[in-house]
């Protein structure tokens, strides 16, 4: 009796083990199923380590900024490959027999935190340190490496992806080696192709097997092209497409901090020296001495540029050309004014003696412009003309009132405006000019000068009026390497073409609309007519006048007219039809006043687009950019800047996204027009290949499979097989993933009959994946390569894409049908 | 050695299976995919279900095939009183000998027909349980071990659902397949026609094709044939997804698994092959997941067919 009880409970004990043992047997088997899920596919693992081991290099090249040794950086860089590459392959390859394991984040914290301390110990007794964002970066570099060895579990695997890109990033802003940007420009399509690739990992068991689930190879390529043909774009696109590029983008600033380990940066620290004596380097700074130096004034530009005016018997010439009351004031300016070169001559002669001077004022800047580029910045103005020299206008009695008003702590002087009552402006429009390099107090501005700061200026009687319309400091000159805010409006010219209440009534003073009294300004006259013949009264007109010289004449900055001639303008209009911006602009102010219309000639300097550094954001003004050109009165108070100059171009207002895309598309449609031959040849090449890419791929299989044969005899039939898989897919016949290549070559061969060739090859095939190795070494190898040669000729991608079409045809007929 | 010569099959084996199934195709006109399929099951050593109207050759069908594996013969027409004795055999008082003697009942042949078996009771369904599981029955705490080749072929009506009791699914899995025989084409209806005219009844004794000793090897190497453990990790994930599929209340058993298994070995070795493909697996999928899956009917092909394309095939790689 008792022994039965002791059997029974023994019983009762080992079917609770049983029971308990399945159980957790099941239990097992439902984890490591759901963990064969959210395991990431091999090849996306080594995506990853691939991603983290080009982010660890770029940020070690950056960190040694060319500091270090090739050998030590070498040895760092192949120890950090081969440690991450022999890791990651570990734990592949446990991973299969054993699952995640709680450790790994403790590790993972273990390789943050001793980076992070080896920074102290680096500092006390090795006596060099890191800057503190290295400090923090290189500890990221380490825990995105240790992350990408664990990478088979898709949490790691981003994790480490995300410190990388961050990693490149932070790299992308400092790094100053060309190589490195290579680098990262790699890193940037690779880390693309991984995210497509980790959707698709993610998304691929939630499709149904049924439809179409193939690797979206397409996207991982064409998702990273978008980028990098944006980069292409303004690489080769000019100024035009890097101008529209860069204002989708953001920039970037600095702080006042600074730390004794950094690099470098906008802030030197403690490195930074007061240049008292002499300023090599140029940076933002309001705050520089104001140093004096022997600076060309705006004189010596004009005669380095232009060359010497020729000296003239003024008195009598001038009689001839300006009528008395204009003649006696002239003289009475000239004998007030103690300023050279208030007056403007055309008539110069050709000196070619001092070219130095000119090339070493080449090479430094007169000035640097920041904001929207073309700008005129208008240093004089010149209202009469004798036919050979222009007068500097002068200052009314009364002129334009300014006044120091504090906008946002800081002192602007307010210029005010004159009342305008035709909306022609488009919105102010900021500038900052710092001048280097000149001698003069006249502040160099844009016309329409609304408001003005330089820091700490906020006395309103350090400024004064150089003319009506020209500020000027009251000092020898201006602060050299300071800045200068400038607010201006600049005029909307489609909204002038357009407006009708436009009156371009001339002013009533006569110096404006004053031509010389000289027989060929009836010659002007009639030319000017001619070119505005036709056209409505307004502003195309002068747009008329301005193209006319722009077409038919060329900008020769040597051409000169000879010294005994009357009336250079004439010369140049009439007879060599080429020469200086300041013909042009003579021209085109005489030409202006005879049809009518009020005009000035401004000099100054041209900002030029083409010297926009795009690094630095900013324009340089050199000597060779003193330039002429003209105003013209369009009434209501409003002087509109024009440029008769071919290749000067006048600032409009700010383009919008949708100009700003036309210019982009304008940029890359010239681009390829001057690359026409290179376009076509790709273009051609690009379209066979797409049209053709199905024949391309299969012969590049083909070729692969030829060179390439596999060692065993069942490799060779596998890599057959998987070559007629490939051919199956290209043909429009992709084999379902739960359908054999034995059954769907059957199901495809039912609208003809299978070959015995094909029916050798199946049970060949079957046999190399299914069955064991002594299957497939009991075939000849002989046998085998010429039933996969027979199969190969058998079933061509041509016959299987007729096949393909076929099918297509009947899915489309019974469509239709149903 | 030619790609041809590469099975493992005897000839002198496959010749008798083809003579078998020559015999079962007389047997049932124009079913050749039917006697396929009963052909895998009796390789496979598993039970078979057919679900059919009345009529339709089912019992022909068992009969020829017993009468083709020399082999015992008996059926049992179940009905509500039917007793567990009645299938398994009882003990019965001889007069003579003062003796309980046993009296076999019908699970002692080596094919089994259960005509209509859903209108037996569950009790007398489960005494069938043991038989067909275990090989062996169990009379007055006496254990009777049965035919290794015990074969039963059980059929129901799925028309006439009154005074049935359903098998339930624990007695289901004991079955490796379920078919349904189907109503055979117009050309084979009227030879059947044709050869009944003149013939009083049909000849039932003939000489069995396959010996039972070579039908026990034949299961042996069946059971004995190889696979991959690629096509072997196929079939898990198969299993997994039915297990996942949300039609489906309750997914594939390991037993179940392991009867898959078998039949696709069977399905090989009937081909010739000595390795099991997933064509193998795919192939007798219906037949074995119909019985298992508590599907409707109407929805059991789709549903077996959904879970087939869901999972991909083994890749042809090294």
């Amino acid at each position: 009796m008792f022994g039965s009880t002791v059997s029974a409970s023994r019983r009762g004990t080992r079917g609770v083990i049983n029971s308990r043992q399945s159980a957790r047997g099941y239990a097992h088997f439902r984890k490591s199923s759901t963990d064969t899920a959210r395991r990431t596919t091999t090849s996306l693992h080594g995506l990853t380590v691939a991603l983290a081991l080009l982010a660890s290099l770029i940020f070690v090249l950056t960190d040694a900024d060319g500091g270090r040794s090739a050998t030590s950086l070498g040895l760092q860089i192949f120890v950090e490959f081969a440690a991450t590459m022999g890791f990651a392959w570990l734990v592949r390859g446990r991973m299969e027999v054993k699952n995640e394991t709680p450790m790994i984040m403790p590790l993972l914290l273990i390789i943050v935190f001793a980076s992070l301390l080896w920074e102290p110990f680096q500092r006390w007794f090795l006596l060099s340190g890191r800057p503190f964002e290295m400090m923090v970066m290189h500890s990221q570099k380490n825990l995105m490496l240790a992350a990408a060895v664990f990478g088979c579990w898709p949490g790691y695997q981003r994790l480490s992806i995300l410190i990388g890109v961050s990693l490149a990033i932070f790299c992308a802003a400092i790094a100053r080696e060309h190589r490195i940007q290579w680098l990262i420009a790699i890193h940037g399509f690779t880390a693309v192709s991984w995210m497509i690739g980790s959707y698709w990992d993610t998304l691929r068991p939630r499709l149904i097997a049924g439809e179409n689930c193939r690797f979206p190879l397409r996207w991982l390529i064409i998702g990273p092209s978008i980028p990098l043909l944006l980069l292409l774009a303004s690489a080769t696109g000019g100024q035009a497409a890097i101008t529209a590029i860069s204002g989708f983008l953001p920039g970037s600033g600095g702080d006042g901090d600074s730390d004794p380990y950094s690099r470098s940066g906008v802030n030197d620290g403690d490195n930074l020296v007061a240049g008292t004596d002499n300023i090599k380097s140029f940076g933002p700074i309001e705050d520089a001495p104001f140093a004096e130096d022997d600076k060309p004034s705006l004189y010596d530009v004009f005669n380095d540029s232009f060359d010497e005016p020729v000296r003239r018997i003024k008195e009598q010439d001038r009689s001839i050309a300006l009528p008395p009351e204009l003649l006696a004031e002239i003289n009475a300016r000239m004998a007030k004014s103690e300023q050279a070169g208030r007056e403007f001559s055309t008539l110069r002669r050709s000196t070619k003696a001092d070219q130095k001077k000119i090339k070493d004022l080449e090479s430094r800047a007169l000035l640097y412009v920041a904001g929207r580029v073309p700008l005129h910045l208008r240093m004089e103005t010149y209202d009469v003309f004798d036919g050979i020299d222009w007068f500097a206008e002068t200052l009314k009695s009364k002129p334009r009132s300014i006044a120091i008003i504090p906008t946002n702590g800081r002192p602007w002087l307010r210029v005010r405006c004159r009342s305008r009552g035709l909306q022609l402006h488009a919105d102010p429009e900021t500038h900052a000019i710092q001048v280097i390099n000149l001698r003069s107090n006249v502040i160099p501005a844009p016309l329409d000068l609304q408001a003005l700061h330089i820091d700490q200026v906020d006395r309103a009687d350090m400024f004064g009026w150089h003319s009506d319309t020209i500020l000027k400091m009251e000092r020898k000159s201006l602060p050299e390497l300071t800045s200068i805010h400038l607010i201006s409006e600049c005029v909307d010219r489609s909204r002038l073409m357009n407006h009708e209440e436009l009156t371009f009534l001339a002013l009533s003073d006569t110096k404006r609309t004053q031509l010389p009294e000289m027989e060929q300004i009836a010659a002007v006259r009639t030319l000017a007519r001619q070119w505005t013949q036709g056209i409505p009264e307004g502003y195309r007109k002068i747009e008329a006048i301005c193209q006319g010289l722009r077409t038919d004449y060329t900008l020769d900055r040597s051409a000169r007219v000879p010294e005994d001639c009357a009336f250079p303008v004439g010369h140049f209009l009439f007879n060599s039809k080429r020469g200086p911006d300041y013909q042009f602009a003579t021209a085109a102010t005489l030409m202006l006043r005879s049809l009518g219309f009020s005009t000035r000639l401004v000099s100054g300097f041209y900002a030029s687009p083409a010297r926009y550094d795009v690094r630095n954001r900013h324009t340089a003004v050199h000597s060779s950019d003193v330039h002429f050109w003209c105003e013209v009165f369009v009434g209501a108070g409003t002087w509109v800047t024009l440029d008769p100059t071919p290749g000067y171009e006048v600032l409009g207002p700010p383009p919008g996204i949708m100009k700003r895309t036309l210019s982009l598309i304008t940029a890359a449609m010239r681009w390829m027009l001057s690359h026409w031959l290179i376009v076509l040849i790709l273009s051609t090449t690009l379209s066979v290949a797409i049209v053709k890419r199905p024949l391309l791929a299969d012969q590049c299989n083909s070729f692969w499979w030829k060179i390439a044969p596999s060692t065993t005899a069942r490799g060779r039939i596998l890599q057959t097989a998987r070559l007629l898989d490939d051919r199956l897919r290209l043909a429009g016949l992709p084999r379902p993933s739960g359908v054999t290549l034995t059954k769907w070559l059957r199901q495809q061969s039912d609208r003809r009959s299978i070959s015995s060739v094909q029916r050798e090859f199946l049970s060949l095939a079957d046999m190399a994946a299914y069955g064991t190795e002594n299957h497939s070494n009991a075939v000849s190898p002989a046998v085998i390569e010429e039933c996969c040669q027979r199969i190969l000729r058998d079933l061509t991608l041509a016959e299987l894409q007729r096949d393909g079409h076929l099918v297509s045809g009947m899915a489309l007929a019974t469509g239709n049908c149903s | 050695m030619t790609v041809a010569e590469l099975s493992v099959s005897s000839d002198a084996d496959l010749a008798s299976l083809s003579r078998l199934r020559e015999r079962l195709n007389l047997a049932l006109r124009g079913k050749a995919d039917v006697v396929e399929l009963v052909l895998v099951c009796l390789l496979s050593n598993g039970h078979l279900l057919l679900e059919d109207k009345p009529g339709l050759g089912k019992t022909t069908l068992a009969k020829s095939l017993a009468s083709g594996i020399g082999g015992r013969f008996a059926r049992c027409q179940c009905t509500p009183d039917l007793l567990p004795s009645d299938m398994t055999g009882f003990n019965i008082f001889n007069q003579s000998s003062h003796e309980f003697e046993f009296r076999q009942g019908p699970v002692f042949a080596e094919v089994l027909l259960v005509d209509e078996i859903n209108r037996a009771t569950p009790r007398t369904q489960s005494a069938l349980l043991e038989a067909m599981a275990e090989r062996q029955v169990t009379v007055d705490t006496r254990r009777y071990t049965l035919s290794s080749q015990f074969f039963v072929i059980a059929t129901q009506n799925p028309i006439d659902q009154h005074g049935t009791y359903p098998l339930p699914e624990a007695q289901l899995d004991r079955f490796a397949m379920k078919m349904s025989v189907g109503y055979p084409g117009h050309a084979d209806e009227v030879n059947m026609l044709q050869d009944a005219v003149g013939s009083s009844y049909r000849v039932t004794d003939e000489q069995p094709v396959l010996e039972l000793q070579q039908l026990n090897r034949i299961q042996e190497s069946v059971a004995a044939l190889s696979v991959a453990s690629s096509v072997q990790d196929y079939l898990v994930r198969l299993a997994h997804e039915s297990r996942c599929h949300a039609s489906i209340a309750l997914g594939l058993s390991p037993r179940g698994l392991l009867t898959w298994q078998r039949v696709a070995q069977s399905r090989a070795w009937l081909l010739g092959r000595n390795f099991v493909t997933p064509d193998d697996v795919q192939d007798v999928a219906q037949p074995v997941l119909s019985v298992r899956l508590g599907l409707e009917a109407t929805e059991a092909s789709s549903v077996i067919q959904e879970i087939l394309s869901r999972v991909p095939v083994p890749e042809y790689e090294a």
